[in-house]
């Protein structure tokens, strides 16, 4: 399936980019992260705690919901599927 | 003395008087803003002119403020609000709070008007009024250079010509950028004749348990200091948030009518300006920016509403609006707000040039500044502006449907509503009117909250959806009260539970923090009782001005147009679902369905002296 994933910072300094087009043969948002984490090293510090756990700070929509609405990292993928990764932040 | 004095400076008789706040006073609201708050509405009658003598004007730092705790910078300056005719009331950081306790001051209440332009000077446990003619008419940064020469390395909380010539959301500042920026409050000083409040002081706060004052601060530091968002706060600060909102479609943009706006103004291109990152007193995360063209800044806030929201890309045209609004006093989110609104309703035909004399548009960089420049001195059409809201009754009613305000007081950031329905609510109650730093509830997308962590926190029943109107009362209870609380505290937000993160400091934190520098033994819930008093008296004050549940409501853009771009395509605030929420959280509150403090709450609070 061809997924869109869209990263702001730091995620997207990490990918060296904004926008990644990519073909995934996996089902789930979780097995999305590994996956990344393995192309792009400088992602898997972000997506992961030093335990080895997915960090708190790191907040996923697919298409037009946060996967925290869905079955989080269980959340499946479908071909043309969009995610954007940002770090949640307040302030003003 | 952990203890500092009371100053009550009556600018009329040109008396001061110096006592002390009774501790159960201090037990009920600790300081800060609830002190303020209860002061508020203690010695202003419904009524009162905001810009007349008889207004009362408070600067009061917190119970932690300038201790070892980290981030305990903050002070409140509140007042009735010229801009909203409602409580006015904002929290700010900088070096000026400490400076006060260490002048022997935790709250200096200021009423009456003086005669002629003047200062107030507090330090070793004294205030003196002196004159100011020499500092009238400057602008913040030089007026503090000047004070700090004249009178020896002072601190001092400053208008600007904004605040001199009363233009309605005329702000406080200290430092080049840190300002108590809500709701008029440097209109207040400049209706009293008073150009600056300035400490300096050298008597350090006595700690109740300094070993455990050390061992407490060293543990928060180290929890703090772990956290992701404490490097990515003091490297990036607030400027991170422009490109989430925007690639969300939740940034405001040309008053509302858009939702999405240029790259152009993301954090990495604000960086180019970046000099160095900075903090407030005692802060460990340094999340400012000094830039590179003379000034502060800019926050998220400025990126947004004098960016996106007037139509401008340019990068260095928006840091430069960001430092004009600093240098002349003027509050960021109230200028962007009113000038977005004049210019979509010139384009609409609503005012004209009979009215404006220019013509307008977004995106005219040299034009909003001009704007800014005639606002702040009163000049031609800066002269309307000046007076914010209230240009609804010269602009006619139509105007009002493309007004972005809650009771009279623009929307504080510059974060669209429309997708996040906690986040509506909160605006929509906030007790100083659109604000999201009273509630702003973001734990609802930690996509990581495990449901029983979450239920804790907020109560059963809250859904991990931020387009779900479910139980989303809770949310903005539960975040109103603990704002409300580390307000009280003197603790900048950004290391508050449940503002950036469900870890932070909560309420246990908050307790062990009281203990260590008072000896009080609070419990947990003590002290969100302290967060439900503030909320209550606020609401009092605003109940006596006449505001009831008609109110707490939103612009009307946000309910009746979808949001046209990108993930919040679609999405607006659904009236019936918004009643809905609105009428269970007055349930949580225990106010009237109408929107009021019930009379035995009322006897209550007003019974605590
Ligand atoms: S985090 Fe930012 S606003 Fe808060 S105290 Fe530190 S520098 Fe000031």
């Amino acid at each position: 399936m061809r997924l869109k994933l869209e990263f702001t910072k730091p995620f997207s300094d990490a990918v060296g980019r904004k926008v990644v087009e990519m073909e995934f043969g996996g089902n789930t948002c979780g097995e999305l992260l590994e996956r990344l984490s393995g192309e792009y090293p400088a992602l898997s510090t972000k997506f992961y705690d030093e335990d080895g756990s997915v960090t708190d700070y790191l907040i996923i929509f697919l298409n037009d919901k946060p996967i925290s609405a869905l079955e989080g990292l269980d959340s499946e993928v479908r071909d043309g599927d969009r995610l954007l990764f940002f770090f949640p932040i307040s302030g003003g | 003395m952990f203890n500092r004095k009371l100053g009550i400076v009556d600018l009329s008789k040109g008396k001061v008087k110096v006592s002390d706040t009774p501790d159960s006073l201090r037990k009920a609201f600790l300081g800060g803003r609830g002190l303020n708050s209860h002061y508020l509405y203690k010695m202003i009658d419904s009524g009162t002119d905001p810009l007349g003598p008889k207004n009362v004007l408070v600067f009061g730092t917190g119970f932690l403020t300038g201790t070892l705790v980290p981030n305990s910078s903050r002070f409140n300056v509140s007042a009735k609000s010229p801009e909203s005719g409602i409580l006015g009331d904002a929290n700010c950081g900088g070096y000026f709070a400490a400076e006060l306790r260490y002048a022997g001051f935790d709250r200096i209440i200021v009423k009456g008007k003086a005669n002629r332009p003047s200062i107030l000077y507090a330090s070793d446990g004294k205030i003196e009024i002196t004159d100011a003619k020499d500092y009238w008419g400057l602008d913040t940064t030089d007026v503090q250079l000047a004070l700090k020469k004249d009178l020896g390395g002072v601190e001092s909380a400053v208008c600007g010509v904004a605040g001199e010539n009363k233009v309605r959301f005329a702000c406080v500042r200290t430092g080049v950028k840190n300002a108590a920026g809500r709701c008029g409050l440097g209109a207040v000083m400049g209706s009293k004749n008073l150009k600056a409040v300035s400490a300096w002081g050298k008597d350090g706060i006595d700690i109740a348990h300094p070993e455990e004052m050390l061992e407490t601060c060293a543990e928060l530091k180290d929890y703090l200091m772990k956290s992701k968002i404490t490097p990515i706060l003091g490297s990036v600060g607030t400027p991170l948030l422009y490109e989430v909102s925007n690639a969300f479609g939740a940034i405001r943009t040309k008053n509302s009518q858009l939702n999405a706006w240029s790259d152009s103004l993301n954090a990495e291109e604000v960086e180019k300006y970046v000099d160095k990152m900075i903090g407030c007193s005692s802060c460990i995360v340094h999340c400012r920016h000094r830039n590179s063209l003379g000034g502060e800044g800019p926050e998220y806030t400025a990126l947004g509403l004098l960016g996106s929201n007037l139509g401008i890309e340019n990068t260095a045209n928006v840091i430069e609006l960001n430092n004009v609004c600093n240098e002349l006093g003027l509050d960021i989110s109230s200028s962007g707000t009113y000038l977005a609104w004049a210019f979509e309703l010139y384009e609409r035909g609503i005012i004209d040039r009979k009215v404006t004399k220019d013509e307008l548009q977004f995106g005219d960089f040299e034009l909003a500044k001009k704007l800014l420049h005639d606002i702040s001195r009163r000049r031609g059409f800066g002269d309307v502006l000046a007076e914010g809201s209230r240009n609804v009754e010269r602009f006619g009613p139509e105007s009002k449907d493309y007004l972005i305000t809650v009771k009279n007081l623009p929307q504080s950031d510059p974060h669209d509503v429309r997708y996040m329905k906690a986040f509506a609510l909160g605006i929509a109650t906030a007790s100083r009117g659109a604000d999201h730093l009273r509630s702003r509830p973001t734990l609802e997308i930690f996509f990581k909250l495990p449901k029983e962590v979450r239920e804790r926190i907020y109560g059963k029943g809250v859904t991990n959806d931020p387009t779900s109107y479910e139980a989303k009362e809770k949310t903005v209870f539960f975040s109103d009260n603990i704002f409300a609380a580390i307000d009280c505290l003197g603790v900048c937000k950004f290391i508050c539970h449940g503002f950036n993160s469900p870890h932070f400091v909560d309420y246990s934190w908050m307790k062990r923090l009281i203990h260590a520098a008072s000896g009080w033994n609070l419990r947990e819930k003590d002290i969100e009782e302290v967060g439900k008093r503030v909320i209550d008296t606020e609401r009092m004050f605003n109940n006596r001005e006449g505001i009831t549940r008609k109110d707490d409501t939103l612009p009307k853009r946000y309910f009746d147009d979808p949001a046209p771009l990108k993930i919040a395509m679609g999405h607006h605030i659904d009236r019936k679902e918004f009643d809905g929420m609105l009428s269970r959280y007055y349930q949580l509150r225990g106010w009237t369905a109408d929107g009021q403090v019930k009379a035995a709450r009322k006897k209550e609070l007003e019974a605590i002296a």
